[in-house]
């Protein structure tokens, strides 16, 4: 029983590589995407509300700055995610409609709460120009570690 | 924190209870094993990813977690799709050599001990982050130990109307608890591709439809035809194609059973 299931099929090889192909393929990709922070500290989300480019995939980076892990969720968007503590994880969003999308984080889903703006590109521009260099939205050039970083008390 | 507890529990419990309880009906001379090896061995399971937690949620660029998750719903699907065609071989085996049947059901048995193996350890690790690995405040306690029982409770009360349905069912359609099974390995693929849509290794597309409107999946409904089937109010093309072509596939695979004997 053991045998048949280890030795490979000749179509079990070939995709096997073609997987392989595409995980290559894919990684490139994903350099290029527009990628967005959502921090969590003492159980809330900062920013409550992301805005992000409806009709395009992105990247969203979550930082979770508490000691106790928690799982971010979004029914409307489909996703899933335990973030430990002291960490940081990567969820892909998109491409979506214009539109509101919630989130919260499962274990404290009072308090661990927001939303996801999805606007048309136009709209989104415009969000862009209107933003202040000191904000952290969009991130295209990496960003300085946050959890190696001296975090500000006043925050 | 009590009506949080009964939601999470209830939310990672429910597909475990409703897989076992159709394998306790699909396979009524093998219970004791599928309910020691698939629930003992997913505790092993669970013990032996927490311990390594940190260290498997670092691999991958911080995706580790999701790859062994994405893997065990896979493995799930295929055992459940073994389990199967072992099954099939023992119907064979029963009209030529009916001495001869019992290898085959015992490795049917156990393919399917294992596919519960792997839903355990992926749901199990859920729990167990929750329950031991979060913080919880001291006055909490007593909240979290009871709306667990309560979650634990109404998911085993669904499990064992699900297997009264499907033993019942099998008395007017014989194929009744096959196509309940064929939808739960459906169920895993999906949870499969729903986690390489999340992870970026599949790209996502539009949603095809919008039917929160008749079943949210916050809901009971929505929670419980999501453990039975992976139903999601705004699906992604590619997880309606997977989920079709995996529930025909094992469809096929039983319908081999009726083919062999």
């Amino acid at each position: 029983m053991l045998q048949r299931l280890i030795t490979p099929h000749p179509r079990l090889r070939s995709i096997n590589r073609l997987l392989w192909a595409l995980w290559l393929f894919a990684t490139p990709c994903m350099a290029e995407l527009r990628q967005f922070d959502l921090t969590l500290q003492h159980h809330l989300f900062s920013p409550s509300t992301l805005y992000i480019p409806a009709g395009e995939k992105v990247r969203i980076r979550l930082i979770n700055l508490d000691d106790s892990p928690e799982e971010f969720e979004s029914f409307a968007l489909n996703r899933e995610k335990v973030v430990l503590g002291q960490s940081e994880a990567v969820v892909f969003i998109g491409p979506v409609k214009p539109g509101e999308y919630a989130f919260s984080g499962e274990y404290n889903p009072d308090t661990a709460r927001g939303m996801i703006v999805a606007l048309p590109p136009e709209q989104f521009a415009q969000k862009q120009a209107a933003i202040t260099p000191a904000s952290s939205e969009v991130k295209t050039a990496t960003p300085p570690d946050p959890l190696t970083s001296e975090v500000s008390d006043a925050d | 924190m009590l009506i949080n507890a009964v939601v999470l529990w209830l939310r990672e419990t429910l597909p475990l209870l409703l897989l076992l309880s159709v394998l306790l009906a699909v396979w009524p001379a093998q219970q004791r094993k599928i309910v020691s090896v698939g629930i003992g061995g997913g505790a092993l399971l669970v013990l032996l990813m927490s311990t390594q937690l940190r260290v498997i949620s670092a691999w991958f660029d911080g995706q580790g977690l999701e790859i062994i998750y994405s893997l065990l719903y896979v493995c799930c699907a295929l055992l459940l799709a073994l389990a199967v065609y072992w099954r099939s071989d023992a119907q064979r085996l029963s009209v030529a050599m009916p001495q001869a049947t019992h290898h085959p059901l015992q490795r049917s048995a156990m393919m399917s001990a294992l596919a519960l193996l792997c839903l355990c350890g992926i749901h199990g690790h859920n729990l167990m982050l929750y329950l031991w690995v979060y913080p919880h405040a001291q006055a909490e306690h007593t909240n979290l130990w009871l709306g667990s029982a309560l979650g634990a409770g109404i998911g085993g009360s669904v499990a064992v109307l699900l297997y009264v349905a499907a033993l019942e069912g099998a008395r007017w359609w014989r194929y009744w608890p096959w196509v309940l099974l064929s939808m739960l390995a459906a169920r895993q693929c999906a949870a499969a591709v729903a986690i390489w849509l999340q992870t970026g290794w599949l790209d996502a597309h539009e949603v095809l439809w919008d039917s929160s409107a008749w079943i949210d999946e916050k809901s009971e409904y929505g929670n419980f035809l999501n453990a039975l089937m992976g139903y999601e109010a705004t699906p992604d093309p590619t997880l309606v194609a997977v989920q079709i072509s995996s529930f025909v596939a094992m469809l096929w695979c039983c319908r081999q059973l009726e083919i062999r004997s």
